[in-house]
């Protein structure tokens, strides 16, 4: 089971649209959890936070053991410092754990980016079952920062169907 | 009982498995295997917590090994950095190599699986196989790394792929060239675009188009088979003469030359190869003309 928790509002026409996409890719079921206080000291709308510290310390939802949980919030996460360069995160899952955050956009822009939201909450729910990168531009597990997404589709390629729904049966 | 060499690793430390991925080491003990008093190191995989127990005395033979240092990640990031590695674009090259990388399980050997893999999908798609080893290489990589710097496995698969895909950019489309350069003999156009799978079903599909005759018979009408029969009679006695005089007869049913001759009838693909090193299309059509041709002059001479 997929469970979706929010810190802030959102519209229930766009959640009740992330869980069918949600549904429809992985095939495992999606439930709304609502929402959930926000577990950091820093309450400044504007500044940006700690991604790996906010998946960490985010509420637990109530469910089964097995249950993946997404987070969504709409402020910034921080710019990652890595051995190979700066990256700017949109989210961050633990890999094969239970835990996928998103950063989202602005309200207004919510329906105009649906697709590539979509897109970045099948390829942290991907990570945490435990798929990794993929070679297929096409395909919602390539990485996100290398091209615009507008023109991909936010699905599976044929392999990482196949991998993901032999990760989910186990 | 006490081992005769200390041993290199010490329970509670993480190792690496060849081909397995990461294990901690849980215990060392001591158990009758044939007669034999072993000490084994039991181990526990951290993916799926299968259990394992190696002789100590095979740990460093099968290629047990402590996590890379940083030192070691930080040569095999500037090595995914560069842009040297090609693969062979022979499949089965390839799938020897690595194997053998795998089978070795070193961090380096790893990486260069998955530099090569990922070089020559920016030529063309990846087969399955081609994918799960790349997927595998590709965990152990990411798992190894985020051990040895201790951070997030999300994390150091975001350091290793902003190397293999830049920020920004497309994934570059490769050319034959640039492959063909790294091998002394370029390879035929056919055979590039071969996997394993479609090797084996084209060597099938020409194996399948070998008895022309039978064809021939079946399209022509009985009177016909007859008055080309009588046609060719002298013809085939000028060419078993021949073929006498060429080939000594046989003395025994097995004799090594009868075997060769059925092996060469067989394996007829790669000699047409050799002999057209022309694209797919036209190895295909060329015999579908002949047959044609030598149909059309045969009913004519025939009627």
């Amino acid at each position: 089971m997929i469970r979706i928790a929010h810190f802030e509002e959102y519209e229930p026409k766009f959640l009740r649209a992330l869980q069918r996409h949600l549904y429809t890719s992985f095939g495992l079921g999606c439930e709304q959890a609502g929402c959930v206080p926000w577990p950091l000291e820093n309450r400044e709308p504007n500044s940006p936070v700690d991604g790996l510290l906010l998946l960490n310390t985010a509420p637990k939802i109530d469910g089964l053991p097995s249950d993946r949980t997404l987070y969504l919030t709409q402020r910034k996460l921080q710019t990652r410092k890595l051995l190979t360069g700066e990256l700017h995160t949109s989210g961050l899952s633990q890999y094969k754990g239970m835990r996928a955050l998103l950063s989202l956009p602005p309200h207004e822009e919510l329906e105009r980016l649906q697709k590539q939201i979509f897109r970045l909450a099948i390829a942290e729910l991907g990570h945490n079952f435990g798929l990794h990168h993929c070679l297929d531009p096409r395909c919602a597990m390539y990485p996100p920062w290398t091209l615009p997404q507008a023109s991909t589709e936010a699905s599976f390629c044929n392999f990482c169907r196949a991998l993901s729904e032999r990760y989910i049966r186990r | 009982m006490a081992p005769s060499t200390p041993l290199p690793f010490s329970i509670g430390e993480t190792v690496v498995y060849p081909n397995q991925g990461l294990c901690n080491v849980t215990g060392i003990e001591e158990k009758e295997v044939a007669n034999q008093k072993l000490l084994f190191i039991h181990l526990v995989r951290l993916n799926n917590d299968a259990k394992v127990m190696v002789p100590t005395e095979k740990a460093l033979q099968i290629g047990l090994r402590k996590v890379a240092t940083h030192a070691e990640v930080l040569s095999v990031l500037e090595f995914l950095k560069s842009d040297s590695d090609k693969a062979s674009l022979d499949w089965k090259t390839r799938a020897r190599i690595n194997t053998e990388h795998m089978a070795r399980g070193s961090l380096m050997g790893l990486a260069e699986v998955v530099k090569a893999l990922q070089v020559l999908s920016e030529l063309r798609p990846l087969p399955t196989k081609e994918r799960e080893l790349y997927n595998n290489a590709r965990s152990m990589l990411v798992e190894e790394m985020a051990a040895s710097l201790q951070m997030e496995p999300c994390e150091a698969e975001d350091t290793i792929d902003l190397v293999l895909f830049p920020v920004g950019k497309a994934r570059p489309r490769r050319t034959l060239e640039e492959f063909q350069l790294a091998f002394e003999s370029p390879m035929d156009e056919d055979l590039l675009s071969l996997d394993e799978d479609e090797f084996l079903e084209k060597t099938e599909e020409e194996t399948e188009e070998q008895p022309e005759e039978e064809e021939l018979e079946e399209s022509l009408s009985a009177d016909e088979i007859n008055a080309l029969k009588q046609r060719a009679a002298p013809q085939k006695e000028t060419k078993k003469n021949k073929t006498k005089a060429n080939n000594p007869p046989k003395t025994s049913k097995t004799s090594p030359q009868k075997n060769a001759a059925a092996l060469a009838k067989k394996t007829p693909a790669p000699k047409t190869k050799k002999e057209a090193p022309s694209s797919a299309s036209k190895t295909k059509a060329a015999p579908k003309t002949d047959k044609a041709a030598s149909r059309t002059s045969i009913k004519k001479k025939a009627l």
